[in-house]
């Protein structure tokens, strides 16, 4: 070793052996720097004081010395002179014999003694970095005991996922971490469930792989959280399922097994999935498709069946008929106890392409690992006095590039190859460093160039040695971490990516472009842009802002023509190169799209599915002559890689959103209102029908059950909650109900509630799903339908009911009676129902209306007939018989509905008043008779008088007293035949049912009947005013009004007051359809008040009058009436009396 | 003048009352009578077969009497063979009844003339008097 001497503590009593040791020493090394010790006490104490000790030889060999002198001696060579071999070494030094030692022995032995320590120090610091990469990494790993699953050591990822501290996971295993409710074993391979310390469920993907480690089984996991992704599937599956079960059908793999695993059903997909033709599986036993790996595990899953009514399988592979393995997952039920199937079934969906993508990420991960495993460490010794460098071993020249000769370099050289960024924060560190002597170990990362001008970050840890309280060496390892460097913002980077692609909120625009982004970071000086390809070899440029715009417009929608770059990226799914593109003559059309965008080189790099399909297309472009490097390909497989799921993983969330979309818009197409139980968190979500169908607004609504339950109408909520429980149970599979439940205004709807469970894995119910019918209508019409139902039960009429008869003949056939027509015929329904309603209509019933009820029948015409019946013991009744015809919804008659009323009393009641009546015409025609005959019989002999007496008076009396009796005869004859006359006439009016009507003026009648009256006119010379309104004509009878007006007249003469002239007045006035006739006198008048009611009375008088026989009001009144007109009287005593006459016109 | 008139009624002092009347208007030469509707065709069978005797241009008919009244005779007198051999004979109803359907009745049969109300008077013979020529 060059640059400083080497020192060497030379521990021996004998003075002798310890001159032939140093006469050695001087021999096989430059001027060694030899320290004495005469005992092991002195020795041991130069080894605590002396920190720069290149070797320690001793000659003292027995063992316990040597023990002691190793166990200071640290990595510094111990080299044993002994004087006979020994049985009991050292293992830690090397034995040399006195007597065989020679210079070149001893150099020998110190040489590789100093080689194996530094060597020994190199094991260590590579283990070191494998522990830094171990704990640095940014996903969370951990080293277990294979069998106590003890953890031995744990990452900080492991520790800020978990949030257990170093010590608490060192003293914990792995199934403590295991969440207990979902897996019952630690899982070291596979999608398994884990518990944080705050209690969190974790979804993590474990990988642990079985190593040896320091004698023991171990296994190092490495452990992905796949929560969020789970999540997506899992909200993705509910999706499916909740709209499965609205819509029906599904995508599933159904397979139905015996216990014993055999296959007794397969639905038509397997073919599409599994290549299977249809019922080929069938009989087999699913034992012999299963994955080797996977078949424990899933068969001993299958067996937990017989116990379990539900499980959910880890994936597992199947084999495809064309013997490749399909990964799937499945749901397997047990229904052993259905009768229709009494097997398993088994609900599976292909999930390949999920788990490939896994895989492969995982394997590009490992292999960069590997790379920065495989690396080592450049070892230097800096001489700070010297300002000479030496180089230990290879790994520089590895690393950077450059050959030393003679393995030495100096400070200069090692500064110009120090990044210039970096140069003035390294001197800084190193002159800082050799300040304190107390601290002597450095770590610091910088950038070192290497023979092709590129640099490699480094981490260089190094020790400074002091001697004599002065920094003499540097002694350093340094360690190309560029690799893990770039490991770490690719990681980094790649989380970014899938942290943006889980937001749904963020678009995946947005995610692709940051994608570009970071490629460029990643790739210097590259620009790149990612199309999608699909079929046709059409591309769409998915990012949007590395390259420009008119870059994005040239290859928006362009077709990879087979001959072009991309056509070559996409047909060969090969990354494509170039770095001269515009004399590529390959690549012209490339040269093409390109030119005036200044890149020389490009590279097209396929983006593939799992099945090897190209999905999309990477291109990267350079403006200087570029080919990837080694690591570069790889990087860009793995970015292709990641742009692959992300497009799969894209298209995932879609396809949720798809079924989320699908599944709004059942809730929104439905008028049903739906609502959504997410029993754990007791969260409740309801569609547009709480606010549409029960009127509450939006912000009124409610997210928890008791909202809701607060709703259901008292009366019905224990029965509800009854039910409800029984479903929750399990009790029964189904759940609907029928109850009121209150709108936004406190009135109650009926509804029809219908629901399903969605369950978790282990078949506990998570969440509730159900459609609300609003059936208030239908239930109203009901309650309507019940009161119709109780009227026609209730009523004592006979309903009968029967059906049109198609046959033509017209007779219909009954379809319902009601209670009243058995009370009402004697016959029960069962007698009739399906009959003619012939049956209980007599025959004799019938004959007489048969001709009308037939053509009603056939018309279809509502019709009504009364009848005798008979019941059915043979009694009598009258009913009154109606059909209505009824039509249905087409307008089509229909039924007939019959109501029968029994009028057997009417019938009888009217018979007695035909009777009554009968009786009394007879009886008035009688009376009539017996009134003419009267007449008749008094008139005759009367008459008979009066024409005797009218030939008396043409024969002289000379007897003065003869003559006087003769006068007052003749006087009474007269007054009894006038009398007579009147009364004559009052009869023959009573009994004019129809009298003649002419057309009469008034105004002549008036002037007839002061003809007649004229000798009473010019006695008495009354003033007489008419007003006549027009001239009135009347169709009347003319006597009639004559007799009216004489009378009226009379009367005003005859009752005229003695105190003052006379004067009537007459007016006639038409009112509308009547003309009224007032006759007014200025008489002695009537006194109402005591005789109103009597004043048109038979043989009323009111004065003591000779002349007044009581009659002639009493016939003015017949008279008029008769005639159909009114008569009504005002009248003052001593003032005068007014008639007024109304008579209709026409 | 009339040469001979015949009255039927049953009642005597009607029949002395139009015989009365009769002469002193000077309306018929001869009154016959007859008591009831029997009687009266009794008296128009006898004039069948007397050809030689003067028969009555007018009948004074009341409608109640005994027998056969007033309504029953017309019925008979209309019919044949009465109707061939007498049928220029007009007849006047002289009633006291008061009943209006006798007096339309009445003028339902072409031989009757008129419905007069009884008590007969000077004043109505010489009315129908002028309405005879």
């Amino acid at each position: 070793m060059t640059g400083s001497r080497f020192s060497v503590l030379v521990v021996d009593q004998n003075e002798q052996t310890r001159a032939l040791i140093e006469k050695f020493l001087v021999e096989g090394f430059d001027s060694p720097f030899i320290i004495h010790a005469e005992s092991i006490a002195q020795g041991k104490k130069r080894l605590k004081t002396e920190e720069t000790l290149g070797a320690v030889v001793t000659g003292i060999s027995d063992f316990k010395s040597v023990e002691e002198l190793l166990s200071l001696a640290g990595n510094t060579p111990v080299t044993v002179i002994a004087p006979k071999i020994s049985l009991k070494k050292s293992p830690g030094a090397d034995y040399l014999l006195l007597r065989e030692l020679s210079a070149f022995q001893l150099f020998k032995s110190i040489s590789y003694g100093v080689h194996r320590s530094s060597e020994q120090e190199r094991m260590r610091q590579a283990a070191d970095s494998n522990r830094i990469f171990f704990l640095q990494s940014p996903v969370p790993k951990w080293i277990y005991d294979s069998k106590t699953l003890k953890f031995i050591d744990v990452n900080q990822a492991a520790i800020n996922l978990y949030g257990y501290s170093r010590e608490e996971f060192l003293s914990m295993n792995l199934r403590e971490l295991s969440d207990p409710e979902s897996a019952s074993r630690p899982v070291h391979k596979g999608i398994t469930r884990h518990k944080t310390k705050d209690g969190r469920i974790l979804d993590v993907q474990v990988d642990a792989s079985l190593i040896d480690y320091e004698g023991r089984k171990v296994r190092i996991a490495v452990c992905l959280d796949v929560t969020a992704r789970l999540q997506s599937d899992r909200a993705l599956r509910a999706n499916e399922r909740r709209f499965k079960s609205l819509i029906q059908g599904g995508g599933d793999l159904i397979t139905i097994l015996s216990p014993d695993g055999f296959i007794k059903y397969t639905s038509p997909n397997h073919e599409a999935v599994l290549g299977y033709k249809k019922d080929m599986l069938v009989g087999q036993n699913i034992a012999d498709y299963l994955h080797p790996e996977d078949y424990q595990e899933t068969i001993s899953l299958y067996k937990s069946l017989l116990t379990k009514r539900r499980v959910f399988s880890s994936v597992f592979r199947f084999r495809h008929a064309k013997g490749h393995w399909v990964w799937i997952e499945s749901i397997a039920t047990n229904a052993m106890r259905d009768e229709s199937i009494s097997g398993f079934v088994v609900n599976s969906r292909d999930v390949s392409e999920r788990i490939e993508n896994e895989n492969r990420l995982r394997k590009s991960n490992e292999r960069f690992e590997a790379i920065v495993r495989a690396s080592s460490d450049a070892i230097y010794d800096h001489d700070l006095r010297t300002r000479k460098i030496y180089i230990a071993g290879a790994s520089y020249k590895n690393l950077f590039g450059y050959a030393f000769p003679q393995d030495t370099t100096d400070i200069d050289f090692y500064k110009s190859c120090i990044h210039p960024d970096d140069r003035d924060f390294v001197f800084n560190f190193l002159s800082k460093s050799v300040l304190n002597p107390k601290k002597t170990h450095f770590e610091l990362e910088y950038r070192l160039r290497r023979t092709d001008n590129t640099y490699a970050t480094i981490q260089d840890r190094y020790n400074i040695l002091w001697e004599n309280g002065v920094p003499v060496r540097k002694i350093g390892a340094m360690q190309d971490i560029t690799g893990r460097k770039f490991q770490e913002t690719l990681l980094a980077f790649e989380k970014e990516i899938y942290e943006l692609n889980a937001n749904p909120k963020v678009s995946f625009d947005f995610v692709i472009n940051k994608l570009t982004g970071n490629i460029c970071n990643l790739i210097p000086d590259a620009v790149c842009s990612v199309a999608s390809v699909d079929e046709d070899m059409k591309m769409v440029s998915l990012s949007t802002v590395s390259l420009p715009d008119e870059y994005q417009i040239a290859i928006n929608g362009r077709l990879a023509d087979s001959n072009s770059l991309f056509g070559a990226a996409i047909l060969t799914g090969k990354n494509q190169f170039t770095n001269d593109v515009a004399n590529n003559p390959d690549w012209a059309d490339l040269a093409a799209l390109i030119d005036g965008l200044g890149f020389q080189s490009a590279w097209a790099a396929p983006v593939k599915k799992r099945s090897g399909k190209v999905i999309a297309l990477l291109q990267l472009y350079f403006g200087s002559s570029r080919l990837p490097a080694r690591d570069e390909v790889s990087l860009i497989e793995r970015i292709t890689n990641l742009i692959s799921i992300l497009i799969e993983n894209r298209s995932a969330v879609e396809e949720t959103e798809a079924a989320k979309e699908r599944y709004d818009i059942v809730a929104k197409a439905t008028s049903d209102t739906i609502w959504d139980w997410k029993i754990q968190e007791d969260t409740f979500s309801w569609n547009k029908g709480i606010q549409g169908v029960f009127g509450y607004k939006r912000e009124d609504v409610g997210n928890t059950s008791k909202w809701w339950f607060d709703r259901i109408h008292p009366e019905d909520s224990i029965r509800l909650s009854v039910k409800l429980y029984n479903f929750l149970e399990e009790k029964v599979e189904k759940w609907q109900d029928e109850y009121r439940f209150a709108c936004a205004d406190g009135t109650y709807k009926y509804v029809f509630d219908r629901g399903f469970l969605v369950k978790d894995k282990d078949g506990r119910p998570i969440r509730m799903i159900t459609s609300m019918q609003d059936v208030t209508k239908q239930k109203q019409e009901e309650q309507r339908l019940k009161l119709l139902e109780t009227v026609v039960t209730q009523t004592k009429d006979s309903v009968i009911i029967s059906e049109s008869d198609k046959s033509g003949r017209g007779i219909p056939k009954i379809v319902f009676v009601n209670p009243a027509f058995t009370t009402m015929t004697g016959y029960k329904a069962n007698e009739v129902v399906g009959k003619s309603p012939a049956v209980f209509m007599g025959r004799k019933s019938l004959t007489q209306e048969i001709a009308r009820l037939t053509q009603a029948l056939r018309n279809k015409k509502e019709f009504k007939f009364e009848t005798l019946n008979h019941r059915k013991n043979g009694e009598e009744y009258w009913i009154n018989f109606s059909m209505i015809p009824i039509t249905n919804k087409e307008g089509e008659h229909s039924h007939w509905i019959s109501i029968q009323r029994d009028i057997t009393e009417e019938k009888k009641q009217e018979k007695e008043k035909e009777q009554l009546i009968r009786e009394l015409t007879q009886n008035n025609k009688d009376l009539k008779q017996f009134s003419y005959i009267t007449s008749h019989n008094l008139r005759a002999p009367l008459s008979n008088l009066t024409g005797l007496l009218n030939l008396i008076k043409d024969i002289p009396v000379e007897n003065e007293e003869l003559r006087e009796l003769l006068n007052g005869f003749i006087k009474s004859t007269n007054l009894l035949n006038e009398t007579i006359n009147d009364l004559v006439k009052v009869v023959i009016i009573k009994d004019s049912p129809s009298i003649d009507k002419e057309e009469v003026k008034i105004d002549e009648v008036f002037e007839n009947v002061f003809n007649q009256l004229s000798v009473l006119i010019s006695a008495n010379k009354p003033i007489i005013r008419f007003s006549f309104e027009k001239v009135a004509i009347l169709t009347i009878n003319k006597s009639y009004l004559e007799s009216i007006l004489l009378n009226l007249l009379t009367n005003a003469i005859k009752y005229r007051s003695p105190h003052r002239q006379l004067r009537i007045n007459i007016k006639t006035k038409v009112s509308g359809n009547s003309l009224v006739l007032t006759f007014k006198d200025n008489g002695i008048g009537i006194d109402l008040k005591r005789n109103a009611d009597r004043i048109f009375g038979l043989y009323q008088r009111f004065h003591d009058y000779p002349d007044s026989k009581g009659l002639g009001l009493y016939l003015v009144k017949s008279q008029v009436e008769a005639m159909g007109g009114t008569i009504a009287v005002q009248s003052e005593v001593d003032k005068g009396t007014t008639f007024t006459l109304t008579f209709k016109i026409k | 003048m009339i040469e001979k008139i015949l009255c039927v009624d049953d009642d005597p002092i009607t029949l002395m009352l139009c015989r009365k009347v009769i002469e002193k208007a000077g309306f018929a030469s001869t009154t016959d009578s007859a008591t009831n509707g029997e009687d009266a065709l009794r008296y128009f069978d006898r004039l069948m077969t007397a050809a030689d005797v003067i028969r009555p241009t007018l009948i004074f008919l009341d409608l109640n009497m005994p027998v056969m009244g007033g309504w029953e005779f017309l019925d008979h007198f209309s019919g044949e063979p009465y109707k061939a051999l007498f049928n220029n004979i007009k007849v006047i109803v002289l009633s006291s009844t008061i009943d209006p359907h006798d007096i339309e009745k009445a003028n339902t049969y072409p031989m009757v003339l008129q419905f007069m109300s009884k008590p007969i008077t000077i004043e109505m013979l010489e009315e129908l008097k002028t309405k005879l020529t």
